[in-house]
């Protein structure tokens, strides 16, 4: 099932590929943001404050939603097929959170490999760059895209795709806002701090992830097919 | 199987949809429920499948009550409205898919249902570029395919061909040989009076 999963999605893994090229390239080379803060705009960890970052951060989160749609539809909506044979709402949940989480990591990857394609066109020296801020970047990039996408599927649970797909604009437009202002440790987007502070905004991040997971599960248990 | 619907309402937003139903489901029998369009036909088969809770009532399997003792009739096919399905992956791909969470079927035995219904089980085509038809006929096979004893089919043959629909007809008379119980609901009078031993009417969510 994983690797069905992950084969559907194989179209759009194309196009959030190149777009991701693109907005590298465009980062890099037209706007002339370092290499890795490339990557910070496209979490929501940098300063948003020109009109071009706050597109690719907005284009990140769209992307992030296209990738995990096809499963919340599948799992979430007319899933009488899939309700029946694991025959409890709480195991179906688990499943579809099971692949958001994997679709999450195959997003990070598209980023890791659009970055490397763009770095190389840009001539850009990778080797250069310091290994644990990136492994950092990436790690906390993956937990603000799983808080995302839990918010993506919470709202699926309780609305349609249109509302969600709103709500998840209205969460773009918040996070270039919430990049602008200093909110310190309970960010879940990651921008720059010092060792302590990020581990404990690795933390407070958790616990936002297992309130959002108990939300999912809660909510659907009450949902009605 | 004995399926007991007692006195089920079902409410949604100060809405009655279905009001005091009682009916009795038996092993071997073909039940076939008519009704306008927003007559209920649905809502009670999804009572019946324990995909919605009631306001009131009970539906009960052999004894045993939904949402209370279990959660959903054993060894079930259904279909109610189109299956939302990976539709990137073939119809092979899917049906393997479900297959495999139960883990009854082997994919020969896929192949067979997908052969006996005209679709290409090696074709590639992914299931976002089959016709409705097409579609519908895999919805039924997924239904059916691992044996289920309990068949809850709502208009399972809204847009398939003729000949489609003669070998569907004549597969519920087999299966009602071999002691299932199936509930289908149907526009049509033919569909209803060829394969329904017993007929339930609902009008605006009551009992005819």
């Amino acid at each position: 099932m994983t690797k069905a999963i992950i084969k559907n999605g194989r179209f759009k893994y194309g196009i959030t590929l190149c777009s991701l090229i693109v907005t590298f390239l465009m980062l890099i080379k037209i706007e002339g943001v370092d290499a890795l803060d490339a990557v910070r705009v496209l979490f929501g960890g940098y300063p948003l404050r020109r009109m071009i970052l706050i597109l690719a951060f907005v284009m990140s989160i769209a992307l992030l939603q296209y990738l995990n749609l096809d499963s919340i539809m599948c799992f979430l909506r007319k899933n009488t097929c899939f309700l029946i044979r694991y025959k409890k709402r709480k195991t179906l949940i688990y499943k579809l959170l099971k692949y958001i989480f994997l679709i999450n990591i195959v997003f990070i990857g598209l980023i890791v490999i659009a970055f490397g394609i763009s770095a190389v066109v840009c001539g850009l020296d990778i080797f250069g760059i310091d290994v644990f801020q990136a492994l950092e970047l990436g790690f906390r990039g993956y937990i603000m895209c799983i808080c995302c996408s839990l918010i993506q599927v919470i709202s699926m649970i309780k609305t349609d795709e249109a509302n969600t797909f709103m709500t998840m604009i209205a969460i773009s437009v918040l996070g270039v806002f919430l990049s602008r202002i200093k909110i310190g440790i309970f960010t879940i987007f990651p921008s720059k701090m010092i060792i302590n502070e990020m581990y404990i905004n690795l933390l407070i991040c958790s616990l936002y992830i297992i309130a959002e997971i108990y939300f999912c599960i809660m909510m659907f248990q009450k949902k009605e097919s | 199987m004995h399926i007991k619907v007692e006195t089920l309402t079902k409410t949604l937003k100060d809405c009655v949809v279905l009001k005091d139903i009682n009916l009795d489901f038996y092993s071997g029998k073909i039940y076939g429920i008519v009704g306008n369009n927003g007559s209920g036909k649905t809502m009670l088969l999804r009572s019946i499948a324990g995909l919605i809770r009631p306001t009131e009532g009970t539906v009960s399997v052999d004894g045993k009550v939904l949402h209370k003792d279990i959660s959903f009739p054993p060894e079930m096919g259904i279909i109610i409205e189109k299956p939302e399905l990976l539709e990137q992956l073939s119809g092979l791909e899917n049906l393997k898919i479900l297959a495999d969470i139960k883990k009854s079927i082997s994919q020969e035995q896929i192949i067979e249902f997908m052969k006996m219904f005209s679709l290409d089980p090696y074709s590639k085509k992914p299931l976002k570029k089959y016709s409705l038809g097409m579609k519908q006929k895999i919805g039924i096979i997924q239904a059916i395919m691992e044996n289920q004893k309990l068949l809850i089919l709502d208009e399972p043959f809204n847009a398939l061909d003729e000949s489609t629909v003669v070998m569907l007809r004549n597969l519920f008379l087999d299966y009602k040989k071999e002691d299932k119980l199936i509930i289908i609901t149907s526009h049509h009078a033919d569909d209803i009076s060829i394969l329904c031993d017993e007929i339930v009417s609902l009008q605006e969510g009551i009992m005819k």
